[in-house]
This record gives C-alpha cells, sequence and structure tokens, in this order.
C-alpha cells in the first residue's frame, strides 16, 4: 500500500511540481492520467524518492521513503518510458544477473536464474545478444524482466508503452497484468486506464480527481477539451 | 564497441579457455612483443594473432570490418617511419600494434563483459578498503554499453542536422547531442536510483 500524506514536489528554482497531496493507492492496478507537464510523472517518482519531498511523507508497505529510502526501492521495481536508458549491461543476461545480485549471491545459481526468468519473458535465445541490438519491444521486456527479477511488491510504469508499436504495447501491457505485483501505471492510453481498478487524474500539479476509471477517463477528457477550446479561441 | 558487437557464446578452443588465462595472455603477448625487433617474428606473431581472432568465429561482416579497420590503425602507427624514417622500422611498428590488437579482439571477441568484470573484480579485490571495485565495474559496463547509445544520437542528430539543411554546420549536431548525452546520462542515474544500484550493501567474494 502507497499513502502520501501532504507530500509537496519543488523544484530547486522553488516551482510548484506537486502539490500537497494525500491519498491512499490499495487497488493492484491504479492507472495515472493527465497531461503532458501536469505532474504525473512526478507524483510516482516521490514514491521510490527519485523525485525528493520538499514535505510531507510517502510511505510504501509502512516505510518513509525519506527515512528508509533503500528498503522503498527494493519493493519498488520501476520502469521508465525510454528502456534503453534503464538497461545498464551491455548483454541481455547481464542484466538481469545485475538484478539478482543481491538476491542470490553464488555467480553460477545468479546465471541459471537470470536464465529461467529471461524464458519467463519470452526472451530465450537472446541470453548474450547486445542489449542495444534489440529492438524497442524487446529492450522494454527486458527492462520490465530485470526489474521484476528483484521479486518487488509494486512497479511503477512511467509512459512504459508510448515509445512502442500496437504489437508490442499489446504485449507489455499483458506482462505488465500478469505480474503478481500492485501496479501503478502512468500512461495516456485511455484504454488501458480503463482496465485499471482505480485511476488518478492529475493536472496543473494536483490531483483532481481519484476513483472509478471510466469516471476519472470522462473527467480527464472534459478537461482537456476544455483546455484545447480555450487555447484555440 | 568492437568488443561488444564482436562477442558470441560459442565453444570454440579460445571460448572456453578461462578469462583469466585469456587476459594473462593478452598482458604477455602485449609485454613481450615489443621487446621483438626482428621483423620477420613479429610478423609472424601477428599473423598468429590474426588466426586466433579468426578462431573466435566472428560474424563475416563484423569480421572483416574489424580486421580492416585494425589493419588501418597499424598501417597509420607506422606511417610517420614509412613516409620520413626507416621503412622496415615502419613495417615493425605496424606489425607490433597488428599483433596486439589482433590479440585483444580475439580475448574480447571470445568472453563476456561478465566473465571479464569478475576477474577485474578479484584482482581489485585485496584493494576493496581503498577502491570500491564494484563501483568500478559497473562504471566499467556503463562505458561499454554507452558508447553505441551515444553512436546511435550522434546519428539520429545528424540526420535531423540534414532534414533541416544544416549538414554543413558542425554546431547543428554537436548541441543537440550533447544536450541529448546529458540527458540520458541523468535517465542512467535514475535508473541506477531506481533499481537499488546506489543502495548496494558491500559485496561478498562471491557475489563478484
Amino acid at each position: 500500500m502507497i499513502h502520501f500524506d501532504r507530500a509537496e514536489c519543488r523544484a530547486p528554482d522553488g516551482t510548484v511540481l506537486v502539490k500537497p497531496t494525500t491519498l491512499t493507492w490499495d487497488a493492484s492496478h491504479v492507472a495515472v492520467i493527465g497531461a503532458n507537464g501536469s505532474g504525473k510523472s512526478t507524483l510516482v517518482r516521490m514514491i521510490n524518492g527519485l523525485a525528493p519531498l520538499s514535505s510531507g511523507t510517502v510511505t510504501v508497505g509502512g516505510h518513509s521513503v525519506k527515512t528508509h529510502g533503500a528498503q522503498v526501492r527494493s519493493q519498488v521495481g520501476f520502469l521508465f518510458t525510454d528502456p534503453s536508458a534503464q538497461l545498464i549491461m551491455p548483454t541481455v543476461i547481464e542484466d538481469v544477473e545485475l538484478s539478482l545480485r543481491k538476491l542470490v549471491k553464488n555467480r553460477e545459481e545468479r546465471r541459471e536464474r537470470a536464465r529461467e526468468h529471461l524464458d519467463r519473458f519470452g526472451l530465450t535465445g537472446k541470453e548474450d545478444v547486445p542489449v542495444h541490438s534489440l529492438s524497442g519491444g524487446q529492450q522494454q521486456l527486458l527492462a520490465l524482466a530485470s526489474i521484476s527479477a528483484t521479486e518487488p511488491s509494486i512497479i511503477i510504469a512511467d509512459e512504459p508503452t508510448t515509445l512502442l508499436d500496437r504489437r508490442w504495447r499489446r504485449v507489455i501491457g499483458d506482462m505488465l497484468a500478469s505480474l503478481p505485483t500492485q501496479l501503478i501505471e502512468v500512461t495516456h492510453d485511455l484504454e488501458a486506464a480503463t482496465r485499471a481498478d482505480q485511476c488518478v487524474v492529475v493536472d496543473q500539479a494536483e490531483v483532481v480527481f481519484s476513483g472509478e476509471p471510466a469516471h476519472a477517463v470522462a473527467h480527464y477528457v472534459e478537461l482537456m477539451d476544455t483546455s484545447a477550446k480555450d487555447a484555440l479561441s | 564497441m568492437i568488443g561488444v558487437e564482436l562477442y558470441r557464446p560459442l565453444r570454440t578452443p579460445l571460448h572456453m579457455l578461462p578469462a583469466w588465462l585469456k587476459l594473462a595472455g593478452l598482458a604477455s603477448v602485449a609485454l613481450s612483443v615489443f621487446r621483438i625487433h626482428d621483423v620477420t617474428t613479429v610478423g609472424i606473431m601477428a599473423a598468429a594473432a590474426l588466426t586466433l581472432f579468426i578462431s573466435t568465429r566472428p560474424p563475416a561482416r563484423l569480421g572483416l570490418r574489424t580486421v580492416v579497420l585494425l589493419m588501418a590503425f597499424a598501417a597509420l602507427g607506422g606511417a610517420f617511419h614509412w613516409i620520413f624514417g626507416d621503412p622496415s622500422r615502419g613495417t615493425h611498428i605496424a606489425l607490433t600494434l597488428a599483433t596486439v590488437m589482433f590479440t585483444a579482439v580475439a580475448v574480447t571477441a571470445s568472453t563476456s563483459m561478465d566473465a571479464m568484470l569478475q576477474v577485474f573484480g578479484l584482482l581489485l579485490w585485496p584493494l576493496r578498503r581503498w577502491i570500491p571495485h564494484t563501483t568500478l565495474a559497473l562504471a566499467a559496463s556503463l562505458v561499454v554499453r554507452t558508447v553505441p547509445e551515444v553512436a546511435r544520437i550522434l546519428q539520429e542528430s545528424a540526420v535531423a542536422a540534414r532534414a533541416r539543411g544544416l549538414q554543413r554546420n558542425p554546431r547543428a549536431i554537436a548541441i543537440p547531442s550533447g544536450i541529448r548525452v546529458v540527458h540520458h546520462a541523468l535517465t542512467v542515474g535514475d535508473a541506477i536510483t531506481a533499481r537499488g544500484l546506489a543502495d548496494v550493501a558491500p559485496p561478498t567474494r562471491d557475489s563478484l
């Protein structure tokens, strides 16, 4: 369970990126939608400390990210929009092995576990392939394999399918949905948002709606339509 | 970049040798070849090194590109003496460089990055108090991983500059590339933090 208690995030120049927010996310699939630059990515980055809090607290499973950052990050996997930036090791299997270093100390055992994990994600046969030679969809699949290898209880996916074609969107979306973790998904895909259990709308650095996905999407569409009309007039 | 692209998990004799032995072999070749002054002997060593590289069965096009590139580098090394000094000295330098470079690519083409990092980690283990060897190993991996990303960014910036008719303006390529490389580095930093790699406790010998 993730709990925000008057959590606020400001840029170093004082600009408010996320206004003081209090909410609880305990649904197994939470979608976060909002316009570009509305603060939705910053909101989810506050969960694992990537966006430092200016005031208030965020707790994950009872642990505050401010005081127990490492413990929180060990529970939270983060999937970025651009997979090429989050794959750190040169080859496929090495990237998964890097994730497993804390869990599996023995090297041979670690390699075996990494192979099993790649097999689960349909990446068998790609073990020794250089990461940069994979397609965008395969890279995102590997990124997901690497972060889920640490067995997190929560996965935050920040627009994970924005750069992908329809086929890979489907593959990554289905794979994310099949994982036995709480999923926090930042998305522009309103169809995917309606499949969530809870949906949050972020607008101009604050959460303006939280609740049933169909209502949240309707609220967001109305917001965007009004904003577009204002921009055109 | 050459090494990373060339590595294939095959079962050639060189692939089967332990990484430490291959690295020790490379070090001894590099140290000994500079002491040999006989051009014929160095020529035989260069041919042997080339054969060793071919024995790793690199992909045909990539292997050929690597050989041509390394031979060009070696020729460049001997060019000064060929033009201004003693041609046999130039040949000796070119063959010496070729020996070291072909041996090096033979090792990188037959050894995974993980196996090499493990050797470096073990070598640095006695200095663990002063040198954070896991951080160094991670930094080395990041360098290898970043080279193709930087190449991709440069290529995309060059295409974008050409599309705007600015192909003759180096700033139109350098500035956006520089900004994108910094952005990439910041995102990689975020990924390292998010994956908890910055929170890792000191490793045990087994975890290397």
